[in-house]
C-alpha cells in the first residue's frame, strides 16, 4: 500500500559559479574540404580557435588525442565510420570533448540517433554560425 | 473417614474459632467487634462442617477437603484484628489465602476436579497472587498498606518491611487487589457458564452455589470500587460481604445434601417391582435420578449390543459427552456424568437392579419359548439338529427326496457316519463356525443320486450353547435356471461387445479378432478362426484368430485350401454346418490325446453373397449345444455388417475426400497470395486424396529431362522432408513421372523396373516402394505432374492412376493461376524495387554532388557578406571562389536531371534522342532505320531505354567494334532492335539491366527478346503494343 505522504522539499539547488570566457579550440571533421576551409573561416571570423581538420573518422580520433580540442564539428557522414560512431569512441579515451553534429541534411534524417548519441547537438551545415555552437556550448 | 479425625478436624475447627474471636476481642485497633464475631465465625464453622459432611459422603471427591481448607483459611483472615505484631504481620500475609481456596473450590464443585485447562489456570493464578504478592507488598510497605487493616488506635509494626519503600508497596497492593478481583470475576463467569451448560440435574445442585458465589463475588467488586471512594462505604460492604460468605457454606451443603432429601431407595424399589414395562421402568429412573435424559439400556444377543426401552440400539456415549454409563448387571443406564458421582446413584442402581431382574427372566422366558416353537414351526425344509461334537439329535424331514431318503434313521448317530467323509467335514466345518461366531453359516455341494445332480444348499445356525440346528434345502432347479441365465446374459454381453466393435471400429479387421474370440469364450471352445473365402480360388484367409493355451496358432493372413470340411460346406449351401471329424495322425499333439473334435461354421453373408465363415471347434462331438449355429449366426451377421459398413463407408470416404480435397485447393487459390502456398496445398491434398504417405508437385523444364520441385508433403511419422524443393532434378528411366512427361498420362512406377536411372536411385533412397504420377496441364503445353509415393508396395489401388489424374485435371487451372499470379507478382516488385534504387541514387547524387556545394557556397556568402566592410580584398577572393562553386553545382545538377528524363525525348521525340545517344556511345552506332512518327511517351521511353541500355551493355561488355540500331513499326507494334558483333554471351536473367529493361516492356505488354550465342555478337529486340501507352 502506498501511503499518501506529503513530500517537502527540502533541497535546495547551490548558485551556478560564474562562467569563465576563455577561448574555444575546434576541431572540424568533414571529408569534403569545401567545408571544411569555410567553416574554419566562418568560426575563426567568429572568435573561435579552429586548432585542426580531419577529412575521416580515423583522422578525428588521433586529432583529438593530440590537439585536445573543446568541441569537435563533425559531419555525420564520412567514408570510414559516421559522426555518431567517433562521437561513441571519443567518449573511452578520458578526452571528452563537446561534440557537435553536422551535416547537408536537417536534422529530420537522424531523428533518434541524435538523441541516443554522446554527442552535444546538431547544427546544419547551412545554419552553422559561432552563435550556434556557444549556445549548445552552455 | 473415621470418627476420631471426625472430632479431631472438629475440636481443631473450634480452637481456630476461639483464637480467632479472643484475636477480636482484644483488638485495639479495630471496631464492630460484637457483630464481627457474629456474623464472622459462625462461617469457618460452617466451611468445615459442611467439609467434613462432604467428605464423609463422598471420600473420593475433593470438594470437603477444599470446604475445610476454606474453614481454616477463613480464620487466618482474622489475624490480623489481633494486636501482637507478629500475629498481626502473618494475618496480613495470609488473610487472603482463603480467596485462593475458594476458588478452587468454585471451579472444582461438584466433581472436586478441576477439568480443562482454563480452570487449572485461574485457580493456579488465584493462588499465586494471593499467596505470594502479599509477601511483596508487606517487604515494601512502611506501614501505609498495612495499616488498612486498623480502623482505630494504634497499628502494629509491619514485622516484614524490610526494604521500606512505600510507593512500590502500593503499586504492587494495587496489583494484587486488581488481579484478585479479575480472577475472581473470571470464576464468576466460568460458574455461570458451567450452570448454563449444565444438565438439569447438574443445574439444581448448582442454583444456590452459583447464588451464593454470585452475591459474594459481586460484593466484593462492589468492595473493590467502593473502597476507591471511601474506607468507611468499603467497610460497610464488608459487612454484607461477610453475610455472604457465611451463605456460601450452607449452599455447598445444601448442594450435597439435597438428592438425599428426594430419593429413597425402598420407595423406589417398591414402584419399580410393579413395573413391567421397559419406559414406565426408565420413567421411574428420570424421577429418581432428576435426570429427564436418562435412558435405559438392554443387553441383546441379536443386535450384539445394547438397545434401548423402544428397540433400537443404542449407542453408548462417549467420554466427553457429558453422559456417563452405569451397569446394573443385564441392564445399563446412561445418564448424566454429574451423578456419576453421586452416592444415591448407588442406591438407585441397587433397587433398579432387583427390580429388573425378575422382569428380564421372566421376558427371556417367554422369548425363548415362542422362537422355539416359531422354528420348528415354520421352516418347511428338511431341518436336522446336532450337538457340538457331530451327534443328531433330531432330524425333521419334510420330503421324501434323496435327502428325505437319507436323513431316516440316522438320529443319535454321528454325522462323519451318515455322510460321505468330504462332505461330513464341510457340514462338521460349518456346525464349528456357526458355534464359535453364533452367526448363520451357510454351505453349498451337490451329491449324485439317480435322478441326477443334486444341489443342497445347508444352513447351519447355533441353538444353543452346544447344538446348532441345519437347514437343507434343494436347490437343483434355482441352480439350472442361474446358468441359464447366465448364459443367456454371456450371449448377450458377447454380442453387444461385437456390436460395439462393430460400430466403433472402422476395419473390419479389428472386428474379426474380437468376434472370434467372443465366440470362443462363449462357447468355451478352445479354437475359433474367422475366415475369408477367396474368390479365385478354393482356398480360405484367415482373417481372425483365436486360441487357448497349448491350442495351435493359425498365423492371420495364410491360406488354406478349402478341404471338405465344415467350413466348404458353408460355402457350398450358405447356411451354419457342424461336423464331427478326427485330428491326423501326424498332428502335433501327443499320442493318447483324445483326436475326435467337433466343428461348428458359420456364414459371413455381406449384401447376398458369401463373403467367409466364422467357425470353431471343441475336443469331441456332442460338446457343443443343440442351438451353437443358431447362435454362432448372430454373430456373423453381426461381422457381415461390419464389413458391409466398411466398404460403404469407404466409397463415401473417398468420394467425400476428393471433394473435400478440392474444396480446399480451390480455397488456397482464392485466399493464397503466395503461389508456394497454392503449390504446397495441391500436394498435400494428392497425397490425402490417394492415402499416400509423401507427395511431390514437379514442374517440367521446357526441354529435356529435368524438372522443379515445387512442392512436397510428407505424411506426419512418415520421416523427414527430403528437402527437395525449389531443386532441379534429373526425371530418367521407367519412373511415374517420366512416364507421365513420355505419354502425358498419369503413370505407375513400375516395380519391375528395378528403380533404373538417377531418379530410381533417388526414390531407392527414400524407401519408395509404389508410385502414382498424374500429369498437370497448363493453357496449351505438359506444365508438370503430381506423384505421390508410398513405403507399401500395396499402397494404391487398380484406380489410383483414374483418382489422381481426375485431381490433377481439377487443380490444374488452379495452378496455371498461381504461376501467372506469382509471375506478375515478382515483375511488379522489380518494378517498385527498381524505381526504389533509382530514387534512392537520386538522392545521393543530389546530397553528394550539388548539395554540398550549395552549402558551401552559403556559407561563403555569409563570410564574404562579414568581410565586405573590413577587408574588400578577402571578401572578393571568397567571392570568385564562390563563383567556380556555383558553376560546378549547376553542372551537377543539369547531369542529373538528364538521369531521370531525357528532355531531348520528350521536346523533340525519339529520332533526335537516338542520335544524341549515338554521339555518345563510345562505338560507332548506325542508326539503320527509325520511324519518324511520334509514338506514345510511354513507348517512346521505352524504346529510348532499350536502345540506351543495350548502347551501355555494349560499350562495357560486348567488345564490339559497331552497333546497328533500327526503330519500326509494324501490326501496331514497335519493334525496337539493336544489334552488335561483340562476344555475345548476355543473359536477361543474370544482370539486373536487361532485366529492368524486359520488365518495362512487359509492364506495356510488349516482350523482349535477346539472342546472344556466344561470339555471335547480341541482338536485343523488344516489340512494344503502341496501342498500350
Amino acid at each position: 500500500m502506498s501511503s499518501a505522504g506529503v513530500r517537502l522539499a527540502v533541497w535546495r539547488l547551490p548558485a551556478r559559479p560564474a562562467t569563465i570566457r576563455k577561448v574555444t579550440k575546434v576541431l572540424i571533421v568533414d571529408d569534403y574540404a569545401g567545408f571544411r576551409s569555410m567553416a574554419r573561416k566562418l568560426l575563426e571570423a567568429e572568435g573561435f580557435e579552429v586548432v585542426g581538420e580531419a577529412s575521416n573518422g580515423a583522422e578525428a580520433l588521433a586529432a583529438v588525442a593530440r590537439l585536445r580540442p573543446d568541441l569537435v564539428l563533425m559531419d555525420v557522414q564520412m567514408p570510414d565510420m559516421d559522426g555518431f560512431e567517433v562521437a561513441e569512441r571519443l567518449g573511452g579515451n578520458g578526452t571528452r570533448p563537446v561534440v557537435v553534429l553536422t551535416s547537408s541534411r536537417d536534422a529530420d534524417a537522424f531523428i533518434g540517433l541524435i538523441e541516443r548519441s554522446p554527442a552535444r547537438g546538431f547544427v546544419p551545415k547551412a545554419e552553422l554560425s559561432g552563435q550556434r555552437l556557444e549556445a549548445l556550448l552552455e | 473417614v473415621s470418627i476420631r479425625s471426625i472430632v479431631a478436624l472438629w475440636t481443631l475447627a473450634l480452637l481456630a474459632a476461639a483464637g480467632a474471636i479472643a484475636a477480636v476481642l482484644t483488638s485495639d485497633h479495630i471496631t464492630g467487634e460484637a457483630p464481627t464475631i457474629a456474623l464472622a465465625v459462625p462461617t469457618g464453622l460452617a466451611f468445615i462442617a459442611s467439609g467434613i459432611v462432604a467428605r464423609t459422603r463422598r471420600p473420593q471427591n475433593g470438594t470437603g477437603v477444599l470446604l475445610i481448607l476454606v474453614g481454616f483459611a477463613w480464620y487466618l483472615a482474622a489475624l490480623p484484628t489481633s494486636d501482637q505484631p507478629h500475629l498481626f504481620t502473618v494475618g496480613a500475609l495470609l488473610n487472603g489465602l482463603f480467596i485462593g481456596f475458594l476458588a478452587h473450590l468454585l471451579l472444582a464443585f461438584p466433581s472436586g476436579r478441576l477439568t480443562t485447562r482454563l480452570e487449572r489456570f485461574v485457580a493456579a493464578a488465584m493462588y499465586v497472587v494471593v499467596a505470594i504478592l502479599p509477601l511483596f507488598v508487606l517487604l515494601f510497605d512502611e506501614g501505609e498498606v498495612s495499616s488498612s487493616f486498623c480502623e482505630r488506635g494504634t497499628c502494629p509494626d509491619n514485622l516484614l518491611a524490610t526494604v521500606p519503600q512505600q510507593t512500590v508497596a502500593n503499586v504492587l497492593a494495587f496489583v494484587y487487589g486488581s488481579a484478585a478481583g479479575l480472577l475472581s470475576i473470571t470464576v464468576a463467569v466460568l460458574l455461570i457458564r458451567r450452570w448454563r451448560r449444565a444438565s438439569p440435574a447438574l443445574r439444581s445442585a448448582l442454583n444456590p452455589i452459583v447464588l451464593a458465589a454470585g452475591v459474594l463475588i459481586a460484593t466484593f467488586a462492589v468492595q473493590i470500587v467502593a473502597s476507591g471512594f471511601s474506607d468507611r462505604a468499603a467497610r460497610a460492604v464488608n459487612w454484607v460481604l461477610l453475610t455472604a460468605m457465611l451463605a456460601l457454606p450452607l449452599a455447598f451443603l445444601y448442594g450435597l445434601l439435597r438428592p438425599r432429601l428426594t430419593a429413597s431407595s425402598r420407595r423406589l424399589a417398591a414402584e419399580l417391582a410393579e413395573q413391567r414395562r421397559p419406559e414406565e421402568i426408565q420413567d421411574v429412573l428420570r424421577r429418581a435420578l432428576r435426570d429427564p435424559t436418562l435412558e435405559l439400556g438392554y443387553l441383546t444377543t441379536t443386535k450384539h449390543g445394547y438397545v434401548d426401552v423402544d428397540g433400537e440400539t443404542l449407542r453408548l456415549p462417549g467420554p466427553d459427552s457429558g453422559r456417563a454409563v452405569t451397569d446394573i448387571g443385564q441392564e445399563i443406564i446412561v445418564h448424566d456424568s454429574a451423578l456419576a458421582d453421586q452416592p444415591e446413584l448407588d442406591e438407585v442402581v441397587d433397587a433398579a437392579r432387583l427390580a429388573l431382574e425378575r422382569g428380564l427372566s421372566l421376558r427371556s422366558l417367554e422369548a425363548t419359548e415362542r422362537r422355539e416353537s416359531a422354528l420348528l414351526d415354520a421352516i418347511p425344509d428338511n431341518v436336522y439338529r446336532t450337538s457340538a461334537d457331530g451327534v443328531l439329535l433330531e432330524a425333521h424331514v419334510k420330503d421324501d427326496g434323496a435327502e428325505g431318503k437319507f436323513a431316516q434313521g440316522v438320529v443319535g448317530r454321528r454325522i462323519g457316519d451318515v455322510l460321505p467323509a468330504e462332505l461330513s467335514d464341510l457340514v462338521m466345518d460349518g456346525v464349528r463356525r456357526a458355534l464359535e461366531t453364533g452367526e448363520a453359516v451357510t454351505i453349498e455341494y451337490s451329491v449324485e443320486s439317480p435322478d441326477g445332480v443334486q444341489h443342497l444348499e445347508e444352513r447351519i445356525v447355533r441353538s444353543g450353547n452346544d447344538e446348532a440346528v441345519g437347514i437343507v434345502r434343494d436347490v437343483t432347479e434355482r441352480k439350472r435356471q442361474e446358468r441359464e441365465l447366465q448364459a443367456l446374459v454371456d450371449e448377450q454381453a458377447a454380442l453387444s461387445r461385437v456390436a460395439v466393435a462393430v460400430a466403433t471400429e472402422r476395419r473390419p479387421e479389428a472386428v474379426f479378432n474380437v468376434v472370434t474370440e467372443e465366440v470362443a469364450r462363449l462357447f468355451e471352445a478352445p479354437w475359433a478362426a474367422t475366415v475369408r473365402y477367396e474368390e479365385a480360388a478354393e482356398e480360405v484367409t484367415v482373417v481372425g484368430e483365436w486360441h487357448g493355451g497349448d491350442d495351435f496358432e493359425l498365423e492371420l493372413g495364410s491360406r488354406f485350401p478349402l478341404g471338405g470340411g465344415a467350413i466348404t460346406k458353408v460355402k457350398e449351401t450358405g447356411r451354419p454346418a457342424r461336423l464331427a471329424y478326427t485330428l491326423a495322425d501326424d498332428d502335433y499333439r501327443p499320442p493318447g490325446v483324445d483326436r475326435r473334435r467337433e466343428m461348428v461354421a458359420a456364414p459371413i453373408l455381406v449384401t447376398g453373397r458369401i463373403w467367409g465363415a466364422a467357425t470353431m471347434s471343441m475336443p469331441a462331438p456332442g460338446s457343443f449345444p443343440a442351438d451353437a449355429e443358431v447362435r454362432l449366426g448372430k454373430f456373423t451377421s453381426l461381422v457381415a455388417l461390419a464389413i458391409g459398413n466398411a466398404e460403404a463407408r469407404e466409397q463415401l470416404a473417398g468420394l467425400a475426400d476428393e471433394q473435400a480435397a478440392i474444396t480446399r485447393v480451390a480455397v488456397a487459390v482464392a485466399t493464397e497470395r503466395d503461389p508456394q502456398r497454392v503449390f504446397d496445398v495441391v500436394t498435400e491434398e494428392a497425397a490425402r486424396v490417394l492415402g499416400a504417405e509423401g507427395s511431390n508437385l514437379i514442374r517440367y523444364e521446357p526441354e529435356g529431362l529435368h524438372g522443379l520441385v515445387v512442392g512436397e508433403w510428407r505424411a506426419p511419422g512418415a520421416g523427414a522432408q527430403s528437402e527437395l524443393v525449389g531443386k532441379l532434378l534429373l526425371f530418367d528411366g521407367p519412373t511415374a513421372v517420366a512416364r507421365v512427361r513420355e505419354t502425358g498420362k498419369p503413370a505407375r512406377l513400375d516395380p519391375a523396373s528395378e528403380f533404373e536411372g538417377e531418379a530410381g536411385e533417388r526414390l531407392r533412397a527414400l524407401g519408395v516402394k509404389s508410385a502414382v504420377a498424374a500429369p498437370i496441364y497448363g493453357v496449351g503445353h505438359l506444365w508438370g505432374s503430381v506423384v505421390v509415393a508410398s513405403s507399401d508396395p500395396e499402397a494404391f489401388g487398380a484406380d489410383a492412376e483414374e483418382r489422381l489424374g481426375k485431381f490433377a485435371n481439377l487443380v490444374a487451372v488452379a495452378i496455371a493461376n498461381a504461376e501467372a499470379h506469382e509471375q506478375l507478382t515478382a515483375s511488379r516488385a522489380r518494378i517498385v524495387r527498381a524505381g526504389d534504387e533509382e530514387r534512392s541514387r537520386l538522392e545521393r547524387n543530389l546530397h553528394d554532388g550539388a548539395q554540398q556545394r550549395l552549402v558551401a557556397l552559403s556559407l561563403a556568402l555569409r563570410l564574404v557578406q562579414s568581410r565586405l566592410d573590413d577587408d574588400p580584398a578577402g571578401a572578393r577572393e571568397l567571392l570568385d571562389a564562390a563563383a567556380e562553386e556555383l558553376t560546378l553545382a549547376l553542372e551537377e545538377l543539369r547531369e542529373l536531371a538528364r538521369g531521370i528524363h531525357p528532355a531531348i525525348l520528350t521536346n523533340r521525340g525519339l529520332p533526335a534522342a537516338l542520335e544524341a545517344l549515338a554521339t555518345r556511345a563510345p562505338v560507332p552506332v548506325e542508326l539503320h532505320r527509325v520511324c519518324q512518327d511520334r509514338l506514345p511517351p510511354s513507348v517512346e521511353a521505352a524504346a529510348y531505354y532499350v536502345v540506351a541500355e543495350s548502347l551501355t551493355n555494349i560499350a562495357k561488355y560486348a567488345q564490339a567494334s559497331a552497333a546497328q540500331v533500327s526503330v519500326t513499326r509494324r501490326d501496331g507494334l514497335a519493334i525496337v532492335e539493336v544489334e552488335d558483333d561483340g562476344v555475345g554471351g548476355a543473359d536477361a536473367a543474370q544482370g539486373s539491366g536487361l532485366r529492368g529493361l524486359a520488365d518495362r516492356v512487359e509492364s506495356l505488354e510488349g516482350r523482349l527478346d535477346i539472342e546472344s550465342a556466344p561470339g555471335r555478337g547480341t541482338r536485343v529486340r523488344a516489340e512494344i503494343p503502341i496501342g498500350s501507352g
